[in-house]
């Protein structure tokens, strides 16, 4: 079994939480929805930043939290990471130290990347003895996601990394997940209710509506289905995969 | 000028209040942290008891810790059955009753400083591998690092200040109880003014130091630090 497990099922009110989601442990998944669809509330259970009872999570072969059985991992023993929507860097430390909190955390044989490889891949080699109080909202969330990653996770959960950022930042941003997808095997789950964002970087697409699985499969399938195209608002569109074979002489 | 007595007076103070300020960190550190962080039913009413100092006159408390530390009270037959004895009018029975009476001037900063801080942080620390101790003292104690100074200031200072639950507790024995409060208190009653002076304009500088101190330092941790 090498997916990602996750039932939950909660109820608040008028709004009911019902989501059993087998997610594939490789690539990156998009949990997909409106704000209020109870996507960020799915991403913290897996996380265990939220203790839902009843709910049941498992990653690979290791079984989170099943409170049949009365097991639930603390966030810090589950070894994943996770990017919120806000940077939130240690204000108290400077970036190096912020990069450092959770790499010197892992023992040196189960570092996976290294810190140079790392600030080299997001760009911030030249910030590392700046405070974090002096960076640009881009730079902030930058810092944050190679702090997760040199904490060496097994799972990178990202929460809407980008939504508190404006469009120059985004675009900033995105080309370093992009190669992130690209150059390193790490799954990934990806929460977002950009349907740009998701064609751009998911390979798996999950969608959530009012706290139900409205679809789920593979980026191509699911974004043709038309039932679910109304989730994506103006946004829906054609999504073409592509590869350019060669360059003309002229450079056109 | 000041004389023997006065210097001894002094030097009890000072004692006494680096070593209330000790224990009032020690033990206001997790009683913040808890009533910070918990959801229980007692929240209100642990937070009601330790803020009554506040409001209490000085003689109240010291009354009634007076009677629990006396030979038929819960603290005395405690120091009696260890063959302390009766801590009433000595120096420890003073300690204790200092904790007490400066606790809400500790607790309530640090609980301002760790509730300023919000959950976020301690789940970044949790999804970068810190457990929950190491969190506290990796993230939590530097972020609350304001909050740790003014409790100490004011928490020494209102000790260095206290003069009713001295009385009450310590009585005005030279070189064990008697403080500088209870000196010029003394110097009074004897219509010794000029000494009374001495030490009186010292405590009104020492303590317009301190506050002018504490606002230079953090002039935001004041708000709300005796709400």
């Amino acid at each position: 079994m090498n997916g990602i497990e996750t039932r939950v099922r909660v109820e608040r009110g008028a709004f009911t939480l019902d989501v059993d989601l087998m997610l594939p442990g490789r690539g990156v998944t998009a949990l997909f929805g409106h704000s209020g669809s109870g996507k960020t509330t799915v991403l913290r259970v897996l996380a265990g930043l939220a203790r839902i009872p009843g709910a049941r999570v498992a990653f690979g072969g290791d079984v989170w939290q099943d409170d049949a059985r009365g097991v639930f991992v603390p966030t810090h023993r589950r070894g994943l990471g996770y990017v919120f929507q806000e940077a939130s860097l240690f204000e108290h430390l400077e970036v190096r130290a912020n990069l450092e909190f959770g790499r010197k955390r892992v023992a040196a044989s189960e570092r996976r990347f290294a810190l140079p490889v790392v600030t080299e891949l997001l760009g911030i080699g030249h910030l590392l003895d700046a405070r974090p109080a002096t960076l640009s909202g881009g730079e902030r969330q930058r810092v944050a996601i190679a702090r997760t990653l040199l904490a060496s996770p097994r799972l990178l959960l990202m929460d809407e990394p980008l939504a508190a950022l404006d469009l120059k930042r985004k675009l900033e941003i995105l080309p370093y997940l992009e190669r992130m997808h690209d150059e390193l095997a790490l799954p990934v789950v990806y929460v977002s209710h950009s349907a740009d964002e998701v064609a751009r970087l998911a390979d798996h697409l999950v969608v959530l509506e009012d706290g139900h699985v409205a679809a789920s499969g593979a980026l191509a399938e699911t974004l043709a289905r038309i039932d679910i195209a109304g989730s994506f608002d103006d946004d829906a569109g054609v999504m073409i995969e592509t590869a350019v074979s060669g360059h003309d002489a002229d450079g056109l | 000028m000041l004389d023997s007595s006065d210097l001894a007076a002094i030097w009890l103070t000072l004692k006494l209040a680096s070593t209330v300020t000790l224990l009032l960190l020690l033990i206001s550190t997790p009683l913040a942290w808890w009533l910070t962080r918990t959801r229980s039913n007692f929240k209100r009413v642990v937070g009601a008891l330790v803020a009554l100092p506040l409001v209490l006159p000085p003689t109240v408390i010291g009354f009634y810790l007076l009677l629990a530390m006396g030979p038929g009270g819960p603290l005395g037959q405690l120091t009696g059955a260890l063959g302390i004895g009766t801590l009433a009018f000595t120096f420890t029975g003073l300690v204790i009753a200092s904790v007490f009476y400066s606790l809400p001037f500790v607790v309530q900063p640090l609980q301002n400083a760790f509730e300023a801080i919000g959950e976020r942080p301690l789940e970044v620390a949790a999804t970068l591998r810190a457990g929950p101790w190491d969190t506290f003292w990796s993230v939590v104690v530097p972020l609350a690092r304001p909050g740790f100074v003014t409790g100490a200031i004011l928490g020494f200072a209102h000790t260095v200040g206290e003069f009713g639950v001295v009385l009450m507790i310590g009585g005005n024995i030279p070189d064990k109880t008697r403080v500088v409060s209870t000196q010029i208190y003394d110097h009074v009653e004897a219509m010794e003014y000029a000494q009374a002076h001495w030490l009186a304009g010292g405590m009104l500088v020492f303590s317009f130091v301190v506050l002018l101190l504490l606002y230079t330092l953090y002039p935001q941790s004041m708000r709300g630090s005796t709400r």
